[in-house]
């Protein structure tokens, strides 16, 4: 879409490009890095909406207590549905488009160092979505067995359950593919200059997330293959009676599940991180340690997994131990956090929209990540877990977390892609508007798992009716608040106020030499790079 | 305000309330629930303190803290001291939840989907199976051996303490001591398919001797 307007500025500028192909064959052969991100981030936006849609059938269902609009078969599919578009759909593809546009622009590179198989990556997805948004059609249903597919229940579904497995699969290739190509284009295609320390933290963060990636993608695949044997081939993997151990399946589930949480907000660590010092016109504040606390976030994320399973029956020493690590992450989180407040220190800040949904991260992610440390204390754990305050938990890391670092990313980087501002009073609007109203949807959760309500239930004693009337309410200002956003997008792609080169004027980086709209082809000729571009310093002036 | 909090005693009194604890290892995560809730109130007012002064005192006033004192003050001794601190609680509260020591009475609990099957005997031979029905004694150590005849299902009685999974091939076992007499409610805690949300059962906690005078009686009208 952004890429229309982009086109006609770029003819006069790029004259042999000008033979580029139109029409639907531009976008289903495109080699170019930033179409490519451009379908990453149109993808990711409709799966947002469809999952959102899901999210509003969940919550319209408890707006009262008993059975009301949907059968529980159904609910159960739209909570498992819910769970596996906006991670697989909606918050990990808009993360990839967004290092498909914005690494190659940070690090002076003229496109990925893999365009073939970037092509690839991308249009595997909506082959994989439509295999799996099918099975909801499917006379068996869609799979209803929680997005962590624990069997023995997920294997009393109908064959749906195959073809959920294969759109996992079809997601993980692409996730694997998507990596290594940040990866090669990292490491190999940065500007003479541009050390790995001088490389802003977006592309810091998106290396170190892709080697995660790399790492637990297979172990997914790997278990959703022992559940499709299991399930169709006659194997015993998670079958006690044949020998098995259906624990066994939450330990592979959850040493990708943990890793795999990582996977979607170090990104997010690394947008807010260019965010702030651009408004606060400030360089980052320890550049250094940042990079650090996100390289040992990512290794901890490896041996924490079990905090997901304390309930299964551990001997108290293993507890111990993954609740000790998994408070130890922590440590590096709490410094990414001062690290942000010490860089607005002392600075002449400004808020327009980026900015508000950066520092809405902050505020709003921090109180996920104290429940998640509450979580983590083994003996409270057993009251928590698998309630409400789970759910509440999880959400504020991931919608006040991921999607508000992407949505803070989209108003920041639009003007770049699409070469006009944004309308900054809507986008104003549309962050409070949210704020309101996600906190209203979430926070009441926290209280209604500390009571006792158990997640994934569509239907809840009388003495919870309250709060969830309240988080429905606040469910449904949320969730149609977020047309606006999309109406916003529409908006700037269409027309406005034409954006400069530097658009933002406290940015730095190599993203904002290039004009705006930036040109299909970018640093054909690598720029050469040195601290007045680049700049970080690891002291407060 | 006022609202809130009617709300919260209001919700906070049902009979399924885990924040009006009628058991030990309830009683224990509620303080600490407490405790930590103070914390991240704590925690938060301090963010959002040094937040606002970010944003209010912009330039004209110095700042004395140097990069160190922030780092390694905020992000290292603030949450290690912290982490050390609840360390101790989860080893300690961890132990009492543990079935340390001979208990009073055991019960062996068996989910199915969707129900719930009790099971006590006693060392006569007597035995008697209740479904969705649990009769408990106050004050005595009660161990629960939880197994499944079919998918994985968790025991929970959120006022009287922590759950623990039913999975096929194993048979944990949860401890429980009640210290409130009267009735409560159960439920599975473990998504386990279309009826999960009404896998409830219905618990009684009695005084000793009432347990003792309905136990006796239900062995005898026990087929
Ligand atoms: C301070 C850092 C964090 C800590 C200490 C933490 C701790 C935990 C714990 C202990 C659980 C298990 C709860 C239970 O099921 O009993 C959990 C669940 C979860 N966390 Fe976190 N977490 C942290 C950050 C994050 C982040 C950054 C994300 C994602 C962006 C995240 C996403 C999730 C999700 C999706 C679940 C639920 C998975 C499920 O059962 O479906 N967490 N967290
Ligand atoms: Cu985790
Ligand atoms: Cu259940």
């Amino acid at each position: 879409m952004s890429q229309d307007t982009t086109a006609h500025h770029d003819d006069h500028h790029d004259d042999h490009h000008s033979a580029h192909p139109t029409g639907l064959t531009r976008w289903l052969f495109s080699t170019n890095h930033k179409e490519i991100g451009t379908l990453y981030l149109v993808f990711s936006l409709a799966m947002f909406l469809v999952g959102g849609a899901m999210a509003l059938v969940i919550r319209a269902e408890l707006f009262a207590p008993g059975l009301q609009l949907v059968n529980p078969e159904f609910f159960n599919q739209m909570t498992t549905m819910h769970a596996l578009v906006m991670i697989f759909g909606a918050v990990m593809p808009a993360f990839v488009g967004l290092a498909n546009w914005m690494v190659p622009l940070m690090i002076g590179a003229p496109d990925m160092a893999l365009p073939r198989m970037n092509n690839w990556s991308f249009w595997i997805l909506p082959f994989a979505f439509t295999l799996l948004l099918a099975t909801l059609f499917m006379p068996s249903g869609a799979p209803a067995s929680g997005w962590t597919l624990y069997p023995p229940l997920s294997l009393q579904g109908g064959n749906s359950l195959a073809f959920v497995i294969l759109a996992i699969h079809l997601m993980g290739i692409s996730s694997i593919m998507g990596a290594i190509n940040i990866i090669a284009t990292i490491l190999n295609m940065r500007a003479p200059g541009m050390t790995l320390l001088r490389m802003p933290l977006f592309v810091w963060t998106w290396l170190i997330t892709a080697f995660l990636l790399i790492a637990v993608m297979p172990v997914l695949a790997g278990a959703v293959t022992m559940l499709l044997t299991d399930r169709f081939f006659g194997t015993s993997f998670f079958n006690a009676a044949g020998g098995g151990d259906p624990v066994l399946y939450q330990h592979i589930f959850w040493f990708f599940g943990h890793p795999e949480v990582y996977i979607m907000i170090l990104p997010a660590f690394g947008i807010v991180s260019e965010i702030i010092p651009t408004f606060s016109r400030k360089p980052l504040f320890g550049y250094t340690s940042m990079v650090y606390a996100t390289a040992s976030i990512a290794f901890l994320s490896f041996i924490v997994w079990a905090h997901h399973m304390f309930t299964v029956g551990m001997p108290l020493g293993a507890m111990l131990f993954f609740m000790y690590a998994t408070m130890i992450i922590a440590v590096p989180t709490g410094i990414k956090i001062f690290n942000w407040i010490a860089t607005m220190w002392r600075s002449s800040m400004t808020f327009e929209t980026p900015m508000l949904f950066a520092l809405g991260f902050v505020v709003l992610f921090t109180i996920g990540g104290l429940s998640g440390v509450m979580l983590a204390i083994v003996p409270a754990n057993f009251q928590y877990h698998d309630t409400y305050f789970v759910v509440a938990h999880f959400h504020y890391v991931l919608v006040t977390g991921a999607i508000y670092s992407i949505m803070a990313a989209v108003y920041y980087w639009l003007p770049k892609w699409t070469g006009h501002m944004y309308n900054e009073k809507l986008g104003k609007i549309h962050f409070w508007w949210s704020t309101v109203w996600v906190n209203v949807l979430f926070f009441p959760q926290h209280y209604l798992g500390l009571a006792g309500m158990p997640r994934r239930i569509p239907d809840y004693a009388v003495q919870f009716t309250e709060f969830n009337v309240i988080s429905s309410i606040g469910g449904f200002m949320f969730g149609f608040g977020q047309l606006l956003f999309v109406y916003i997008i529409w908006q700037c792609v269409r027309g406005g106020e034409k954006a400069t080169a530097q658009v933002w004027e406290g940015a730095r980086g190599l993203e904002w030499t290039v004009p705006s709209p930036a040109p299909l082809h970018t640093f054909d000729t690598p720029p050469v790079v040195d601290d007045s571009v680049a700049v970080h310093k690891d002291s407060l002036t | 305000m006022a609202l809130l909090v009617i709300l919260t005693a209001s919700a906070c009194q049902g009979p399924v309330s885990a924040l009006d604890p009628a058991g030990q290892g309830a009683a224990d995560i509620a303080w600490i629930t407490w405790v930590m809730i103070a914390g991240t109130l704590f925690f938060m007012a301090l963010m959002t303190g040094l937040w606002l002064h970010a944003v209010y005192r912009r330039s004209d006033r110095p700042l004395k803290l140097s990069n160190t004192t922030v780092l390694v003050g905020g992000g290292l001794v603030l949450p290690l001291v912290v982490i050390t601190l609840l360390l101790v609680y989860g080893i300690r509260s961890g132990h009492s939840m543990l079935p340390i020591g001979a208990p009073d009475l055991e019960i062996r609990v068996t989910a199915y989907q969707w129900f719930w099957e009790f099971e006590y005997s006693d060392d006569q031979g007597r035995s008697l199976t209740l479904v969705d029905e649990l009769h408990l004694p106050l004050g005595q150590r009660i161990d629960f051996h939880i197994d499944t005849a079919d998918v994985i299902h968790s025991f929970w009685i959120p006022a009287l303490g922590g759950k623990m999974d039913a999975i096929p091939g194993r048979t944990n076992t949860l401890r429980l001591v009640p210290t409130r007499a009267g009735q409560f409610g159960g439920q599975c805690a473990e998504f386990c398919g279309a009826r999960h949300a009404h896998m409830h059962f219905a618990v009684t906690v009695h005084e000793p001797e009432d347990f003792q005078r309905w136990l006796d009686t239900a062995f005898e009208d026990a087929p």
